[in-house]
């Protein structure tokens, strides 16, 4: 049987694998038309290239965190480390899956306006960030260091809310779903 | 690709787990864990030892140091992990499997595994841990180090150092000397702000003095009470922050009066007991509510062109065409109406017959 840490550290490495892949692919099409028309061009490719890559990183994120819970000393989310783990993966993730069911629902088109493209370039990079930052801790917690030490980010510290805060966003966010999937305007 | 080439090109090779493993009981290579390949180790120029206390008498706890010298001369340290071990073998080496006991490893645990942080200036850093061992006769101890270069041309390498064997004699104590009892277990941590009442159990014993000392060094004594037969309490007074303190026993009976080693005693902060409940909640409404902006924000919205199709196909158009040529009949020409032209005929065609175009004729 393999274990769950080395479980944990195959699919932290497709996670970040696929999410690094989707980022840098949404980088460029948000830049595609202030590029030249040989790199415009393939804005395209580019397109199917970052959302595939989100999908199959986000097919692995529950995976990852699931295996990370179990392969974690002690009771999970003992430490703030791991808390603020839990929390970036998760919004990561629900920003991931925001970024593909938009492009679904607009296919293509979602690219063709600048405010629709700024809205999808950022959200799948901001997706990405949140998921490299989540590989970054977990660095952080089994090794001492990690890639992104330069910026002194307060690791140990957790923004954890009250929880009739967290109640009230997840009621804001439920509304906002509702008001997406409504027939078009 | 530019910045995965600076990436690679900023990493060390082979130096693993830099920011340490943290204390504990692991074998000599730590089965891989602290630095990932035994064979890349470098030969650590380091000066290990270990020092016994005078007399190790079985069945009591004793004091093992290992001293750690040459800092600073060719290697710049900044952590040191050092091993008690009681073979070479890497595997099933340490001290509990040549019959030790690990009372204290000084850093409140009770592995054969402490991480050190050297001090600027200092050529030498020692670390005790006190031990006991029921068996009688020669044992033998080994002292080892892991540690990287933090400097220099070696910088980020990973380097391995192993003493030679440091041989102890594990005798028999006097019948009647007074003695710690075989029950007595050290408590090795408490919180931070509490004090703690210690207990001693002892055999052959009339009187117990304490003293204890804080990390300046300064000594204390304890007011020791009798609990019962043999058993004895004092209280340490509660630390302020993080810190240990260190305390020891001289025991005085019928017997030559025996002292204890120093028992270390770590105050250190209780991890606070988040409940995890709160936390996946906040999780999940993050999750929700970043998916819920996307979504309405990307919001599927109708497209101008196709507006512009349903007008291009409304009749309305088409009505106005024919009216514009209705309404606006080709001027007659001087003679009247062409010959076998009728009026109808010229509100339809007579633009074509002032062009030149009608059937094909020129006019």
């Amino acid at each position: 049987m393999i274990s769950s840490n080395t479980f944990h550290v195959v699919s932290t490495e497709l996670v970040v694998g696929g999410f690094a892949l989707a980022g840098l692919a949404f980088l460029f099409c948000m830049i595609a038309p202030m590029l030249p028309s040989t790199f415009s061009d393939r804005q395209g490719a580019g397109d199917a290239v970052a959302h595939t890559a989100l999908m199959f990183g986000l097919v692995a994120t529950p995976f990852a965190i699931l295996s990370g819970l179990s392969s974690a000393p002690g009771e999970a989310l003992n430490s703030a480390l791991l808390a603020n783990k839990m929390l970036l993966s998760l919004s990561g993730g629900g920003l991931a899956l925001g970024v593909l069911v938009a492009r679904w629902r607009n296919g293509g088109g979602v690219w063709d306006s600048t405010r629709t493209r700024l809205i999808q370039g950022f959200a799948g990079a901001g997706a990405t960030a949140c998921m490299l930052l989540t590989a970054s801790l977990g660095g952080k917690f089994s090794r001492g260091e990690s890639l992104l030490d330069w910026l002194h980010l307060p690791y140990n510290e957790v923004l954890l809310m009250p929880t009739f805060l967290s109640i009230a966003l997840l009621l804001i966010g439920c509304a906002c779903a509702a008001v997406g999937f409504r027939s078009t305007s | 690709m530019l910045a995965l080439v600076l990436l690679i090109a900023s990493t060390t090779i082979g130096a693993a787990e830099p920011g340490g493993n943290g204390d504990g009981l692991r074998d000599m290579q730590c089965g891989g864990a602290c630095h990932g390949d035994a064979s890349q180790n470098g030969s650590s120029s380091l000066s290990l030892s270990i020092q016994y206390a005078s007399q190790v008498w079985v069945g009591q706890p004793t004091e093992v140091t290992v001293v750690v010298s040459g800092l600073g001369e060719v290697h710049d340290h900044e952590l040191l992990g050092v091993f008690l071990l009681s073979s070479t073998n890497a595997n099933g080496d340490t001290p509990l499997s040549d019959g030790w006991e690990i009372l204290s490893d000084g850093h409140g645990g009770t592995g054969n595994y402490v991480e050190l942080t050297s001090i600027a200036g200092s050529d030498s850093i020692e670390h005790t841990w006190v031990l006991r061992t029921e068996d009688l006769g020669s044992k033998t101890m080994f002292a080892s180090i892991h540690h990287g270069d933090s400097a220099g041309p070696s910088q980020g390498q990973p380097f391995f150092g192993i003493s030679e064997g440091y041989e102890v004699e594990v005798s028999p104590l006097p019948e009647n000397a007074p003695r710690l009892s075989a029950a007595f277990d050290p408590v090795s941590t408490r919180e931070v702000g509490v004090a703690i009442q210690v207990s001693i159990q002892t055999e052959h014993t009339q009187t117990v003095n304490v003293e204890w000392r804080a990390e300046d060094g300064a000594l204390m004594g304890a007011t020791v009470n009798t609990t019962g037969e043999n058993e004895w309490a004092f209280t340490l007074p509660a630390s302020l922050k993080p810190s240990s303190v260190q305390w020891r026993a001289t025991l005085i009976g019928e017997g030559p009066e025996q002292t204890t080693p120093w028992f270390t005693m770590v105050a250190q902060t209780a991890p606070e007991q988040a409940d995890s409940g709160p936390i996946y909640l906040q999780g999940l409404a993050m999750a929700l509510l970043l998916f819920g902006a996307v979504i309405a924000l990307q919001k599927p919205q109708r497209r101008e062109e196709d507006t512009t199709k349903v007008y291009d196909n409304t009749t309305h158009i088409e009505s106005t065409q024919s009216t514009d040529q209705e309404e606006a009949p080709a001027p007659l020409p001087e003679g009247g109406l062409p010959p076998g032209w009728t009026d109808e005929q010229w509100a339809w065609y007579g633009h074509e017959y002032l062009a030149g175009t009608y059937g094909g004729d020129q006019q």
